[in-house]
């Protein structure tokens, strides 16, 4: 039986830098904030609202998400969209991810007997 | 009235610089009533699904700095090693050389003694709190300035403010696990007492008569010289016991301060000319007997002498020792 705290603790680290790839996935298709969390949620990828506005924000800081406002519905919203940049970014992130999962199952491998 | 909301989005922003003020507070606005919406679709009272979506997105401070990417913290991770080494250093070393010169100034003043105490515990206090505060408040300043941002080689400010550590910096020796904290507290504590009562007999009184115990002339060097001994060994150990082992150079220095200590009580005691004649009047057994008192006072003040010293190099010999095995 695993203690809770322990396993929560270090699920969480693991799920820490997946945020970032799964956004720069879900926002191909353009979304706003509250959009992408529930896109997110139902691929089973759950996530806080004040972890991921402010990191929409310092990925559009950084050049990764472009945004544009969309005033034409009832709710004023920021449409966020993947930049070229961000797909570069998106696709190593990705390729580490594969290699990670890789490494970890071969070693699981080597060292069962 | 001002709804839950409106007072979350303005409690966040106001922490924003003014220029993204407007626009994040927009969207944390939409994105707020974007969840509210969906809980009461669900069946929830509006004012409680506010509330709990509100509680959901926690403090409005720590919001704002995970906008702004500003540290949630005075002294980060990446400044303290570095702010706890110099802090730790200049405590060390600062604070005792200004207790004992407060100290002496203070005796040079012909303060009496409980002024002297004071004298020596209010400067120590005095620095260590200006001494905590200002490296901690310049330590926050870097710290927001971004002087200790990145790994250390990436940015140059971090070279600079010696965030980046390196193996040079370890100690050139192993900590000696019986240079305790305890020991040293000890040892500081002893030479304390000897300096106060160095200092306190000054103003020992019998009766109303005012009666030192030490001859008075002996202020004019002698006394002096052995209250400076004395702070030269607390200076000592506390170095030992930060460094946590004890050099042959200590062990030598330490040689140089006892006998600067114990040469002069042995020799004055021989020649009668440390305790104050008027003092030793007024005794008939001490006036009897002030050669053997004199030879009492000189002897334990060699054997003393014989047992620091030789323990310091013992404790160097050891220190040594640990540092062949390791």
């Amino acid at each position: 039986m695993i203690p809770e705290g322990v396993l929560t603790t270090h699920l969480q680290e693991l799920r820490r830098g997946t945020v970032v790839v799964a956004s720069l996935i879900a926002l191909e298709q353009p979304g706003y904030g509250y959009g992408l969390l529930r896109t997110l949620a139902d691929a089973g990828l759950s996530v806080d609202g004040n972890t991921l506005y402010p990191l929409l924000r310092r990925l559009e800081d950084q050049g990764l998400l472009t945004s544009e406002w969309d005033t034409s519905g009832s709710k004023p919203r920021k449409f966020y969209r993947t930049s070229e940049l961000g797909g570069e970014v998106r696709a190593a992130l990705l390729d580490d991810l594969t290699a990670l999962s890789e490494s970890l199952t071969g070693l699981q491998k080597a060292t069962t007997p | 009235m001002t709804s839950l909301t409106d007072r979350y989005v303005h409690a966040t922003t106001r922490e924003l610089p003014a220029a993204r003020r407007a626009e994040i507070g927009r969207e944390l606005r939409a994105s707020i009533t974007d969840q509210v919406d969906e809980r009461v679709a669900a069946g929830e009272p509006p004012d409680q699904a506010e509330y709990s979506v509100i509680a959901e997105f926690g403090d409005p401070l720590r919001l704002a700095a995970s906008y702004t990417g500003r540290p949630l913290a005075l002294i980060g991770p990446a400044a303290y090693p570095s702010w706890r080494r110099l802090l730790s250093l200049l405590l060390a070393i600062v604070v005792p050389i200004v207790a004992v010169l407060a100290g002496v100034g203070a005796v040079l003043g012909d303060d009496s003694f409980p002024r002297v105490l004071l004298a020596v515990w209010v400067a120590a206090i005095t620095v260590a709190v200006h001494l905590a505060f200002w490296v901690t408040a310049i330590y926050a300043v870097l710290e927001r300035a971004g002087v200790f941002d990145g790994d250390g080689a990436e940015t140059a400010g971090a070279e600079t403010a010696a965030a980046a550590w390196t193996p040079e910096q370890l100690p050139a020796e192993v900590a000696d696990p019986h240079v305790s904290r305890a020991d040293t507290v000890a040892r500081v504590v002893i030479d304390a007492i000897v300096i106060a009562f160095l200092v306190y007999q000054q103003w020992f009184r019998i009766d109303d008569d005012h009666l030192p115990i030490l001859d008075p002339d002996l202020w004019s060097f002698w006394i002096p010289f052995m209250l400076l001994a004395l702070a030269a060994d607390i200076v000592l150990t506390i170095l030992i016991g930060v460094r946590q082992r004890v050099t042959w150079t200590d062990a030598w220095i330490h040689l140089a301060i006892a006998s600067a200590f114990a040469g002069p009580v042995i020799l004055l005691a021989a020649d009668d000319r440390l305790l104050n004649p008027d003092f030793v009047a007024h005794f008939d057994w001490l006036t009897d007997n002030v050669n053997a008192v004199n030879s009492l006072i000189a002897a334990s003040a060699a054997i003393t002498w014989s047992i620091e010293v030789y323990d310091t190099f013992k404790r160097a010999r050891r220190s040594a020792v640990i540092n062949t095995q390791a």
